[in-house]
């Protein structure tokens, strides 16, 4: 079995978007009308957006909450 | 030193953050504005130090604290809908926005991204833009669902912090006040356009009813002509007043398993973005989607006490809106004791031990049974199978033949 530390990086699922209704949560399912190709294609584009960052600011901003 | 790389490397794309969970994390982007669930892998090539969280070689599948939470600020409101769920009242005790840092720092330091503002009327509550305020300064984005009322131009452009809002319309013309119960199609359409004037980001919320079900062609059309950002189409529930005439207003099972094939060949033709609300999910799953795609676009069903979390009016909270409240203070149940309390945890962990037929279901995993206030109102119990999913009513179908 493969060690954690050798787990592939892989994007597991997207959420896209906001739900203001404040009594459920919204399903896109606009995003059967795409398919499995377009899980490809957004695994592909999230997985390059988060990988090239741009190089780091000069100074530590706010915004991650890790 | 690694950790502040990451906190800069994160905020660097525009303005990300990052929650650690067993399996990986969630990294919440603004633009797109998106949640990404990632694996360890990836956090680790972003530079995440280790996390206790990912000491199992086996990780979990449940959130360890909400991701989205539903905060209804008062049930005040003049609206008087017809299928109001949370019995809205002109006069109701509403949520002290004094309170509101207190507030938002607990759910700061849970690692809630999103938070929906409810009501009654949350727009017109004198507190809302202190409490939307609040959250931004620590990152969550505050939206909200509004009927359109206070929707004055001056007001909507003091909605800046909002990333979204949207209003509700059931229906357009003089199908809207057979819906509601009152013709307020114009007011709500005037606050659409004011809000888009002042640069919102404007959705619409639409319950959905046996007798509105036929004017959704329409609805969609005014949605496309107005360019709203997305249309989200509700499963009326039994609750508030709402409860009443349920079981007339209710969709029919014909019109029900109509709905996935009419909305999305109604959002292919119109370019349109549509929503269902997750307690429509079991009308979806039964057109079998590909489940690849159900997984990796989360077109999930209940996720109450997992990734989403409700706060009411008095400050109680529940596994989603319609549940009710768990034992305990809200702060320490979402700061310390989201994955232990066990009301929560028998609400996600529904599908580990779901009675027939959802035990062999194959979307259970994706479903987890279905909408809880659609079971408790037509079983008495929460966590029975939702009576209107297709699948449990051939299942009760035929147990009734064989019991003849």
């Amino acid at each position: 079995m493969k060690s954690p530390a050798a787990e592939r990086p892989r994007v597991l699922s997207v959420r896209f978007g906001f739900n203001p209704n404040s009594s459920s949560l919204g399903i896109d399912i606009s995003f059967l009308l795409v398919g499995l190709g377009g899980v490809s294609v957004i695994t592909a584009a999230l997985s390059a957006w988060l990988s090239a960052a741009p190089p780091p600011p000069p100074s530590p901003g706010g915004g991650a909450a890790s | 030193m690694k950790f502040a790389g990451l906190r800069r490397r994160l905020s660097a794309i525009s303005g990300a953050r990052v929650r650690t969970e067993s399996w990986g994390g969630i990294v919440h982007l603004r633009r797109p504005a998106a949640l990404v669930y990632v694996n360890r892998g990836l956090l680790r090539a972003l530079g995440h130090p280790e996390d206790p969280l990912w000491a199992s070689p086996t990780p979990g599948t449940a959130h360890r604290a909400p991701v989205e939470l539903h905060w209804t600020l008062s049930r005040r409101c003049d609206q008087k809908c017809a299928h109001c769920y949370t019995n809205s009242l002109p006069q109701a005790p509403a949520f002290d926005p004094a309170d509101a840092e207190r507030v938002a720092d607990a759910l700061s330091a849970a690692g809630v991204f999103q938070v929906a503002l409810g009501g009654g009327e949350p727009l017109a509550e004198p507190g809302i833009l202190i409490v939307a305020r609040a959250l931004r300064a620590r990152g969550i984005l505050p939206s909200t669902t509004t009927s359109g009322a206070p929707v004055t131009p001056d007001l909507a452009r003091r909605l800046g912090d909002f990333a979204q809002i949207n209003v509700s319309i059931d229906a357009v013309g003089p199908a809207y006040a057979a819906a509601r119960g009152h013709d307020r199609f114009a007011m709500a359409d005037a606050a659409v356009r004011r809000l888009q004037a002042a640069g919102v980001r404007v959705g619409i919320n639409a319950v959905l009813t046996r007798h509105t079900f036929d004017a959704l062609p329409a609805l969609l059309d005014y949605a496309r002509e107005r360019r709203v950002s997305e249309v989200e189409l509700l499963r009326l529930k039994p609750t508030g007043r709402g409860r009443a005439t349920y079981l007339e207003d209710r969709l029919e099972p014909a019109q029900a398993a109509a709905l996935l094939p009419t909305v999305l060949e109604a959002a292919r033709r119109r370019r349109l973005r549509v929503k269902l609300d997750c307690s429509l999910a079991p009308f979806v799953y039964q057109h079998a989607p590909d489940p690849r795609v159900l997984k990796f676009f989360r077109i999930h069903g209940c996720e109450a006490g997992d990734s989403l979390g409700s706060l009411d009016a008095e400050g109680r909270l529940s596994g989603c809106s319609f549940l009710e409240p768990v034992a305990g203070d809200a702060v320490s149940v979402l700061t310390r004791t989201w994955s232990t309390d066990p009301e929560l945890a028998r609400l996600r962990g529904y599908r580990d031990a779901a009675p027939d037929p959802c035990r062999t279901c194959p979307a259970l995993a994706l479903c987890n049974g279905g909408c809880r206030a659609v079971s408790v109102h037509l079983t008495g119990d929460p966590h029975r199978p939702d009576p209107e999913c297709p699948r449990v009513r051939t299942h009760a179908e035929g147990s009734a033949r064989d019991d003849r």
